[in-house]
């Protein structure tokens, strides 16, 4: 446009009546207090809602970034892991297998690998990857994270053998203790995870998945540790007994790590 | 003679305004504003720019003395922007050049009603919810009350002050 048109454009009534307009309206916002905060609060909803436009068009590559920094740092994490030893590796506690902290409290947890088990003998037993070196020796209990697996029965300098609950020469003292009355467990059925428990007297009313835990009799367990949950009683009137079917916590068919039981002292 | 005429109704309103609007308004219901009477008895026949200068110099001078600072001017340039399309739908067999002989002063009642009323009903619609900043159906109304209020003080005006009968037969 030449000037001559930009001038009549600018002198035109209607420029200059819109202009008018806007100057008095400009000094209605600036000299009243409602408008100008009103139009302040739309300015900074205005601008909320452009960075958060932003932010979600952005999110995408944002996310990509946090992702390509985590690798960094997972790489760095496993490089400071693949360099330290084995036994300064934190340890999960065997919280699921405790019904008594105070239990543990002479004892430290020694973690170890199931290298090899059973699954289909009477005699079922698993190699663990600890052995004399690691301070095993026979007679140690043994646990996992969910209770108690069974006991070390022979070690060599660097292995051990294991003797499962589901083995049929193992008896464990065992008691309820919601009555605090002590029998024996034993692998007298053929069926994995699931023992008998003996002994207990019929005048003890045991009711369906009560707790079963190691008793304080026992030489080889503490007090206190988790072996299973009652699923039947069956009464034999004949000895006097009730004979109870426990289910046990350990999975012996998805064994993985354990937790051998060593006396502090 | 019609600029004098025009002043002296811009001051003699203003001097209304101040003095005796204030004991005519019944609290929270009307508000009399018969000061609108100036941009609408504004000749047609005046040239735009002079139009346009008296009406922004009067919003100025009410924005001065009344708050809120601007709305004044706001509202009343609308009535400046609309009239003469008000003025034509209220006449509708309006001859050519019009504007040159028309006086605004020679309206009969039952004319200066159709014209002032629409005007003078945008210019408070605009007005009391700016003013009050709040959109409510009790704005509204008041606007609506005021309109009536602020036409029966603007008729009274024109009649006894301004209209000017005799030439007109």
């Amino acid at each position: 446009m030449n000037p001559a048109t930009w001038l009549r454009f600018l002198v035109h009534p209607a420029f200059l009546w819109m202009v008018g307009q806007g100057a008095a309206f400009y000094f209605f916002v600036s000299f009243t207090p409602a408008p100008k905060n009103a139009i302040e609060r739309f300015a900074l909803s205005v601008q909320k809602g452009i960075h958060e436009l932003a932010a979600w068009v952005s999110s995408p590559w944002r996310a990509l970034g946090q992702v390509e920094e985590l690798e960094q740092l997972v790489a760095q994490l496993q490089a400071r892991l693949s360099s330290l030893s084995d036994t300064s590796i934190a340890v999960p506690f065997p919280t699921g297998g405790i019904g008594d902290f105070s239990a543990l409290a002479k004892y430290k947890l020694l973690p170890a690998k199931v290298v090899y088990q059973t699954l289909l003998l009477r005699e079922n037993y698993a190699i663990l990857n600890k052995g004399s070196r690691d301070g095993v020796y026979p007679g140690l209990g043994v646990i996992t994270t969910e209770g108690v697996i069974g006991l070390i029965a022979e070690t060599t300098a660097t292995y051990s053998i294991m003797y499962a609950l589901f083995h049929k020469d193992v008896h464990l003292s065992a008691t309820l203790p919601r009555h605090g009355v002590i029998g024996v467990v034993s692998w007298s059925s053929p069926t994995l995870n699931s023992l008998t428990l003996e002994y207990i007297p019929l005048y003890v009313r045991v009711g369906p998945n009560e707790e079963v835990w190691t008793a304080p009799n026992s030489l080889i367990f503490p007090a206190g540790l988790r072996i299973g949950q009652v699923r039947t009683v069956r009464s034999d009137f004949t000895r006097g007994f009730h004979s109870i079917e426990v289910r046990t916590y350990a999975d012996w068919s998805k064994l993985s790590g354990v937790f051998i039981l060593i006396p502090s002292s | 003679m019609d600029i004098v005429k025009v002043i002296l109704t811009g001051i003699g309103l203003l001097v209304f305004q101040l003095i005796l609007a204030p004991s005519l308004s019944v609290e929270n219901i009307a508000y009399p504003a018969p000061y609108v009477l100036f941009w609408l008895l504004l000749p047609f026949s005046w040239s735009p720019w002079t139009v346009g200068a008296l009406a922004i110099s009067y919003g100025a001078l009410m924005d001065i003395l009344f708050p809120p600072h601007g709305l004044q001017t706001f509202c009343g340039l609308w009535i400046m922007a609309l009239r003469k399309l008000i003025f034509r739908i209220s006449h509708p067999n309006l001859p050519p050049e019009w504007e040159l002989n028309t006086s605004l002063y020679h309206l009969t009642l039952g004319e200066f009603f159709l014209y002032a009323f629409p005007l003078t009903l945008l210019h408070h619609m605009w007005y009391f919810p700016l003013a009050a900043w709040e959109v409510s159906w009790v704005v509204f109304f008041r606007a609506g009350l005021s309109t009536t209020y602020t036409l029966l003080w603007e008729w009274i005006i024109f009649v006894i002050a301004l209209q000017q009968r005799h030439v007109r037969s």
